[in-house]
């Protein structure tokens, strides 16, 4: 293969792979419209590159019209695409400006398909072969020009050029060094380029120099500049994301250590039936072994007695400890049922001291869901709480709070819901706001982190049934494994 | 080896360890033990036997706490020493058992010497106990 052929073929597939980086990026993150835009140039400078080639290979004048006729697409879509690139991405054009450069274009392009044989010429005579890279490829040679209309696509790259100008000043007026580096990249970034391909172009409509026809320079330079912009954005933010993850960490853990000291004398309550069941169990076995003939299976039953009450304290200390350590949301799949029967495990004995009945409506063979199993006990631990907080203003016997675990299998979703025979909520919005609280000793921020860690799960959680005789619902949606 | 011959002591605990553990602690004491999982299984073994002594946990995981077996067993009067272990030392709750009858409040965890004395100190007939 040729050298030309290598160099346009390898720039076709830089195109093409940045396309298709850029594709997938959309794909995920669908109101990111300029990287669309940076998607739909790298196949239209795939196209080009490719047209180019055609023509360069061209061994007729009247292919080499054709291949020049169809070379109009990807020109008029690479033109469009960086403008509403430039558009979305500073957001600061004038919009009456962008559509008169579209329009101006769409002429061109109809112009171009409605005369013989395209925009540029009324006749391509004859080629010329010279040698590119050491490759013999076909330029122009005599040609018969449309020159109002070479002065009218002319005139359409000026307001192009005006609109991109106008956005990028625009955006350096605006406060702020991001915003003036911005500027100047995007503006200089795309402009230059362009600069130098229509001045290419005039040359070669001047007879100048016997080159091929070719706007690698202008695509290829706006794509890296608009692809290093990209590139930067989402390597920032992903930075700040990281940061916003470390930051909810932090509050997270801090809410779980205060849900914790919330449930301090029912933890110690929970923490000193094994021991003091330890206590007694080990004074038995000492008055035992005074006998002469020590019971050795009351013994042994001793023996496992302590054993199990240790692996019990053991197992509170974890969940503790699992509780109130500090990590970020990591996903892993788990099941509703465990992580219900945890929570319950935590807060049961302070609901029994509240004279609360919990109960729990946990469908049977609930998918296991993908999640943070800390992260969720404490969402669902806060609503808990809140629940049992709730009804305290009602008698003794209907204070009740239910605990619902159900699959949506069309939508994926696993529910859960926390249902309490108390007051209800006047706003279901309001209660989600941070520092929204009815507790003296709340910070009220329990909801609104509740939601932002269902949210980070990629589930919902909201309030419902808000009437006085029914209480309230709080439930929150986890998908899948 | 006798102890208060004809009475038993009873416990009432929720909690099934705990229950065992109180029961072998009396019993390798040689002391007759009824155990009861809730309130209400307790008041109506009464029907049939009456304990030398109560211990009595109050936070029972069911309707009746501890507090409501306390106001039971003083409104029918039937005058059992009832010793109140707790893991539940909340402000006040010593007052209120106290003020409910019972005639000593212990916090869990109990050392098995503390339990046994008192026992040996509420229970009727006390000089009859040997150990």
């Amino acid at each position: 293969m040729e050298t030309v052929t290598i160099l346009w073929s390898v720039y076709a597939a830089v195109a093409i792979m940045l396309a298709v980086v850029c594709g997938l990026v959309w794909l995920i993150e669908r109101r990111d419209r300029a990287t669309l835009m940076l998607c739909i140039l790298g196949i239209a400078a795939a196209v080009s590159a490719y047209s180019e080639l055609g023509m360069m290979h061209a061994a007729t004048a009247a292919e080499y019209g054709e291949w020049l006729r169809w070379y109009h697409i990807p020109s008029f879509v690479t033109l469009v695409g960086q403008l509403l690139f430039v558009h979305y991405y500073l957001g600061t054009g004038r919009s009456w400006l962008l559509w008169a450069v579209i329009f101006a274009r769409s002429v061109v392009l109809a112009v171009n398909f409605s005369v013989h044989p395209n925009f540029n010429f009324s006749n391509i005579v004859s080629l010329q072969r010279v040698s590119l890279f050491g490759e013999r490829v076909s330029v122009i040679g005599v040609v018969v020009p449309r020159p109002q209309w070479e002065l009218f696509a002319l005139g359409s790259l000026v307001l192009w050029l005006a609109y991109l100008l106008d956005a990028a000043a625009r955006k350096w007026s605006k406060k702020g060094a991001e915003s003036r580096r911005k500027a100047l990249v995007v503006g200089l970034g795309i402009a230059v380029p362009l600069l130098f391909t229509v001045l290419y172009t005039r040359l070669l409509a001047l007879r100048g120099p016997h080159l091929p026809l070719s706007n690698i320079v202008w695509f290829l330079g706006a794509l890296v500049t608009m692809a290093y912009e990209l590139g930067r954005d989402v390597i920032l933010s992903r930075h700040a994301r990281l940061e916003l993850a470390e930051l909810r960490a932090e509050v997270a853990q801090s809410e779980r250590v205060s849900i914790l000291a919330q449930l301090a004398p029912a933890l110690a309550h929970e923490l000193a039936q094994p021991l003091a069941a330890t206590l007694l169990n080990v004074e038995a076995a000492r008055k035992g072994l005074e006998d002469e003939k020590p019971k050795r299976d009351e013994l042994r039953g001793i023996l496992a007695d302590i054993g199990e009450n240790y692996r019990r304290a053991a197992g509170i200390i974890e969940h503790m400890r699992r509780f109130s350590k500090r990590s970020t949301i990591e996903m892993r799949p788990i099941s509703v049922e465990d992580l219900v029967q945890d929570v319950v495990s935590l807060v049961d004995t302070e609901a029994a001291s509240k004279h609360v009945e919990l109960l729990l409506l946990i469908e049977p063979g609930l998918p296991r869901v993908s999640g943070d199993p800390v992260h969720l006990s404490q969402v669902l631990l806060n609503l808990i709480m809140n629940a049992i907080h709730a009804v305290q203003s009602h008698s003794l016997n209907a204070r009740r709070v239910v605990v619902e675990a159900r699959a949506h299998d069309a939508k994926g979703e696993v529910e859960i819901a926390v249902r309490d025979s108390g007051p209800g909520v006047p706003d279901v919005d309001e209660v989600f706001k941070p520092f929204f609280t009815t507790k003296p000793e709340g910070m009220g921020l329990g909801l609104a982190l509740a939601r932002t860690i269902v949210e980070a799960h990629g589930g919902h959680l909201w309030a419902d049934c808000m009437t006085s005789e029914n209480g309230a619902v709080f439930r929150f949606t986890v998908r899948r494994v | 080896v006798s102890i208060l011959s004809t009475d038993h002591i009873a416990i009432v605990d929720d909690d099934a360890a705990i229950r065992r553990a109180v029961a072998r602690l009396l019993a390798a004491y040689s002391f007759d033990v009824h155990a009861y999982a809730s309130g209400r299984e307790f008041l109506d073994s009464l029907a049939t036997r009456k304990p030398a002594c109560l211990i009595l946990d109050l936070h029972l995981k069911n309707a009746m706490s501890g507090l409501d077996v306390l106001h039971h067993l003083a409104g029918k009067g039937l005058g059992i020493p009832t010793i109140v272990a707790t893991a539940q030392d909340e402000p006040g709750m010593r007052h209120r058992c106290e003020l409910a009858g019972a005639v000593a409040f212990l916090v869990k965890p109990v050392m098995a010497d503390l339990m046994l004395e008192t026992i040996r100190s509420v229970a009727p007939n006390k000089e009859t106990i040997i150990n």
